[in-house]
């Protein structure tokens, strides 16, 4: 049956390459293009009713952003992580279902939720593509700027003008935060987590708060910045005095619960080598949240880093 | 199925169970033995020292070794000098109490089951460490404290141990399990206790985020009071391990000769597994799982020392320590400033070996 | 400890009645349990009715049916190379995953979906499939010494082993954090997402294997007596047994490739079988399969329901039902 259907769909494949807007005749809905798509053009209904969400980052959180009807997601088996709703703490749908973990969602759970958008992430389910499919038309995101993906599941789910209002809106924020970052200050930031560091970088595949730290006008140290795919490197105490940032931005653990880490994080304050960071040595330090640091998700998440920079530097 | 005898089949040509019998010049003398003893663990010792230093003066922030000598006896407050004291000293006082620990062991187990292959991370100390360390990270629903950690690792190693003496063993503490049975009831149990750590982890996202580096193994970044805690109790165990070294060293010749000597065995064999395991679970408490050091060093005591085993359990403590020393000093410097875990450097040091030792001897059933 | 020819017949038969029967009804129940549960009547209606209701022709053909098919070849494919190894080694307690096959198909898993490879739905089967090979290859090449002592084989097995998740823990030290658990989740042996594909790739490989198994079940026979006994009834016992092992790893490879890393199941099904059928390998091998395919069956059905939604991977719940097993082996036979 699966087979079939693949065999089907390559075929449709093939006839969309032959025939530009084959497929976007053929579909009743929308097609979704792109190169952001995984097997671009996607038939979507028009305006869809039931979203699915494979995933409770990303996927979750941009699409109650854009304030798609969302009936079912990966949960992360159960235990949603505070920082995953972060902007969204009151949101309860009316008979929400859980699929379990985002790395293997439950997909008869799926069937159950009757969605008729499904909302996924290229890396992390594309090898479920043909199922998936076959249950909704499933919109499979491999975009690596966070904004860009924003853009991909507003097309999703016809939310374009709430999208381009929202960004807008961050864009006017950005603007703002940025005209008060001193010309010329760099940043360097920190994750702590138990036995050692995270030094988040920036590079082509920046995560995306240290994407918006390069927006908002802070520079990174060239030990922070890296022209490979790197994320983050790993430290160990003396690793960290190559941060060398005049701003240290700290967060620490894994951004699950907001009280997570409090004593690893006084203790590792309490240690002489963090007095000989330079920026620690100038008092020019920021804890910050580790929800959207750490559990990005977004708009809510990119506005909350605005905050934080904004209050970085209007404190002085 | 072809059922055979239990207990050790050993082999009784040229070479002892162990390797090459000492077989030294008739003129030697009780003294010139003794004399070669001592000079031996003098060399291991200076040995560990050069490494220990290496170890102070090596990493991402460049110390002169003299600089780093200083930086131990009289800090001057300097950054250099703070980081040898706040993060170099920890880490190389666990490096040599993990791997003196670790030899010691291995040395023991090698000994008392005649068995060239028995090593604590073969009997699935490791795995039962990282069950009960993952078991308390999920309960404790937010990292736990060291000092509870070390606690249940000790324990989850211990169990493991235990269990899978007992299962290789059949007829309980008294019996030799074979190489074949110990290792394959390790293999075997490590991979149940895999699954479990498995499950847990995929349940819990946070726990894998917060004992991943702690599964990988690692000298690194342990609190100076965890180490100086640990360190002493290991310290003690060590001591243990040597006053039992004569009974140890009996429990080798094998159950009938023992007997005859006067050294009950199942109660004596207790204690010496008792010992082992203990230092075993210490050691997997302070750094995780660092495998293959209690395989190696206690052979590598043996081609220096020969087979007399008080003599391999004793050396078998600064051959161990270096070996740990050098493997940090390899973790820390081949992608610095990043670290990467010891365990894979003495797993990609010590697998050679294993299988050099089993290319040895036809017979391993 | 052998019975008599007719009696190992009559077991056989009856053996393999239960197992069938046992399937027959794993199947009903794997078929119908779900986040959708479907009763017999609405299983058969989804499976033989286009008019039937979407959901559940999708849950049965779509979800559920390519799982339940790949649980089955998998345990068939690991019962069977269970006890080729086990005959060639005349060692009870080898099994596919201690020779390295499964941590060498683990290793190149995972770094297939550490380095972005496993992108493709292919990629990832085939390179579990290639990493159970060359693992397997070197484990045979370093325990090679003018011939392959069984014991050493074994203990080499566990060596390579060991090299193999030295290497995944520095790569999962080094990469992201989603890929890990991804790769980890594949790791334990899920069978989730699977479709006819997959199926009909370890069905191909176990359908060619069994057979060539039982036309050599007198060459195993005749090995399990032990070397000597076995060259002097004019056995090339050495490249009779690597054959052997050869097969055997190749349908381990097939396994790991379609499920992920799964111990136990090569372990306890040839167990099961000679203890019912008695050592002769032309009846313990088919029904080592058929206790292969059961033992599968009941895990993933198990670990899908469980803990719903959260799925306990196949292979983590066919460890924890080997280890009870395991342990009573071990104390009962005096094997090594």
């Amino acid at each position: 049956m699966t087979r079939r259907a693949t065999i089907v769909g390559a075929g449709a494949a093939v006839l969309a390459v032959s025939a530009p807007g084959a497929v976007a005749r053929a579909c009743d809905g929308r097609a979704v293009q792109g190169a952001l798509v995984h097997g671009a053009p996607v038939c979507v209904p028009r305006q869809p009713r039931r979203v699915a969400t494979l995933d409770p980052y990303y996927n979750l959180q941009m699409a109650l952003s854009l304030g798609l009807p969302v009936v079912a997601s990966a949960r992360s088996g159960g235990s949603l992580p505070d920082a995953v709703l972060v902007g969204h703490a009151d949101w309860v749908a009316e008979g929400f279902v859980d699929l379990g973990q985002f790395q293997y969602p439950d997909l008869e759970a799926l069937l159950v939720a009757r969605p008729d958008l499904i909302l996924g992430d290229a890396t992390m389910h594309a090898s479920l593509a043909g199922v998936l499919s076959e249950i909704a038309p499933t919109v499979l995101v491999q975009a690596i700027d966070w904004r860009d993906y924003l853009a991909v599941i507003a097309e999703a789910g016809g939310a374009e003008a709430r999208a381009a209002e929202a960004l807008g809106a961050y864009d006017g924020r950005l603007a703002a935060v940025r005209a008060g970052v001193p010309a010329g200050t760099s940043v360097s930031f920190v994750r702590v987590v138990p036995g050692g560091f995270q030094v988040y970088v920036d590079g082509p595949a920046a995560y995306a708060p240290m994407r918006i730290l390069a927006e908002a006008g802070l520079a990174r140290p060239p030990f922070e910045t890296v022209a490979d795919d790197t994320v983050l490197r790993r430290l160990g105490w003396e690793g960290l005095l190559q941060l060398e940032g005049d701003w240290l931005i700290v967060t620490v653990g894994g951004g699950h619960h907001a009280s997570d880490g409090r004593d690893l994080m006084a203790e590792t304050m309490a240690h002489p080598l963090w007095q000989a960071i330079p920026a620690v040595a100038a008092g020019r330090v920021r804890v910050v949240d580790p929800g959207p640091w750490m559990g990005f998700g977004g708009l809510h998440s990119a506005l909350a880093v605005l905050d934080d920079i904004d209050a970085m530097f209007a404190a002085r | 199925m072809s059922r055979r005898a239990p207990g050790p089949i050993l082999e009784r040509r040229s070479r002892g169970p162990l390797g090459p019998v000492d077989k030294g010049p008739v003129h030697n003398g009780p003294l010139h033995k003794g004399l070669l003893h001592i000079g031996l663990v003098l060399i291991g010792l200076v040995l560990m020292g050069l490494a220990a230093v290496a170890s102070l003066a090596i990493g991402p922030f460049p110390v002169a070794p003299d600089q780093a000598l200083i930086a131990v006896f009289a800090p001057d407050g300097s950054v250099a000098h703070t980081v040898v004291q706040t993060t170099r000293v920890p880490r190389t006082g666990a490096a040599i109490a993990v791997g003196a620990a670790l030899g010691v062991s291995g040395a023991i187990l090698q000994t008392i089951t005649r068995n060239p292959l028995a090593a604590p991370g073969l009997l699935g100390v490791n795995a039962g460490a990282a069950l009960a360390v993952v078991a308390l990270t999920v309960v404790w629903e937010g990292p736990p404290p060291l000092a509870a950690a070390a606690g249940v690792a000790v324990l989850g190693a211990a169990a493991a141990a235990m269990a899978v003496w007992l299962l290789a063993a059949r007829t309980g503490m008294a019996a030799e399990p074979t190489p074949l049975r110990l290792t394959l009831a390790g293999a075997a149990l490590t991979l149940l206790l895999t699954a479990l750590t498995t499950a847990l982890l995929l349940m819990d996202a946070r726990a894998l985020d917060e004992t991943r580096l702690w599964l990988a193994g690692s000298v690194a970044g342990r609190p100076a009071d965890l180490v100086a805690r640990l360190g002493i109790a290991i310290a003690v165990a060590l001591g243990a391990a040597l006053a039992l070294a004569r009974v140890i060293a009996v429990l080798g010749l094998g159950r009938e000769v023992a007997l005859g000597l006067g050294v009950g065995t199942a109660a004596a064999r207790a204690g010496a597994i008792a010992v082992a395991t203990t230092l075993a679970g210490l050691a997997v408490a302070l750094a995780g799982p660092v495998g293959f050091v209690g395989l190696a060093a206690p052979h590598m005591a043996r081609a220096l020392a020969g087979a007399d085993p008080g003599r391999v359990l004793v050396l078998s403590a600064p051959i161990g320590a270096t070996i740990l020393l050098a493997a940090d000093i390899a973790a820390r410097s081949v992608a610095a400033p990043q670290e990467t875990p010891v365990g894979v450097a003495t797993a990609l040091f010590g697998v050679p070996v294993f299988i050099a030792l089993l290319r040895r001897r036809r017979s391993w059933a | 400890m052998t019975p008599h020819p007719a009696a190992a017949r009559r077991r056989f038969v009856v053996g393999a009645a239960a197992c069938g029967v046992a399937l027959s009804l794993l199947a009903v129940a794997s078929l119908g349990a779900g986040s959708l549960p479907l009763g017999p009547g609405e299983v058969l209606r989804a499976l033989s009715d286009p008019t039937a209701p979407e959901a559940h022709r999708l849950a049965v053909g779509a979800l559920r049916g390519p799982r339940l098919a790949v649980a089955i070849g998998v345990g068939a494919a690991l019962g069977t190379s269970g006890a080729l190894l086990q005959a060639a080694t005349r060692n009870p307690l080898a099994e596919p995953g201690i020779i390295g096959v499964n941590a060498g198909a683990a290793l190149a898993a995972v770094l297939a979906i550490t380095t972005g490879a496993a992108a493709s739905a292919l990629a990832l089967p085939l390179a579990a499939f290639a990493g159970g090979l060359i693992a397997a290859l070197a484990v045979c090449g370093l325990a090679w010494q003018g011939g392959t002592a069984p014991a050493r084989l074994v203990l080499t097995g566990v060596g390579v082993a060991a090299v193999c998740s030295a290497l995944i823990t520095l790569v999962a030290v080094f990469a992201a954090i989603t890929d890990v658990q991804r790769a980890l989740a594949w790791l334990a042996g899920s069978l989730n997402a699977r479709d006819w594909g997959d199926a009909a790739a370890v069905w191909a490989q176990v359908a060619v294997a069994l057979p060539l198994a039982v036309v050599s079940a007198p060459v195993l026979d005749l090995l399990a007596r032990g070397d000597d006994a076995a060259a002097s009834l004019g056995i090339a016992v050495e490249p009779a047994r690597l054959g052997i092992v050869a097969l055997a790893v190749l349908l381990a490879a097939a396994a790991v490739a379609a499920a992920g890393a799964i111990a136990f199941v090569g372990l306890a099904a040839p167990h099961l079988a000679r203890l019912i059928v008695g050592p002769g390998a032309a009846r313990a091998v088919p029904l080592a399969a058929l206790i292969g395919a059961v033992v599968m069956a009941a895990a993933d059905l198990i670990g899908r329901r469980a803990l719903a939604p959260v799925e306990v991977p196949a292979g983590v719940v066919a460890a924890i039902l080997g280890a009870p097993y395991l342990l009573w082996l071990l104390r009962r036979t005096g094997v090594g």
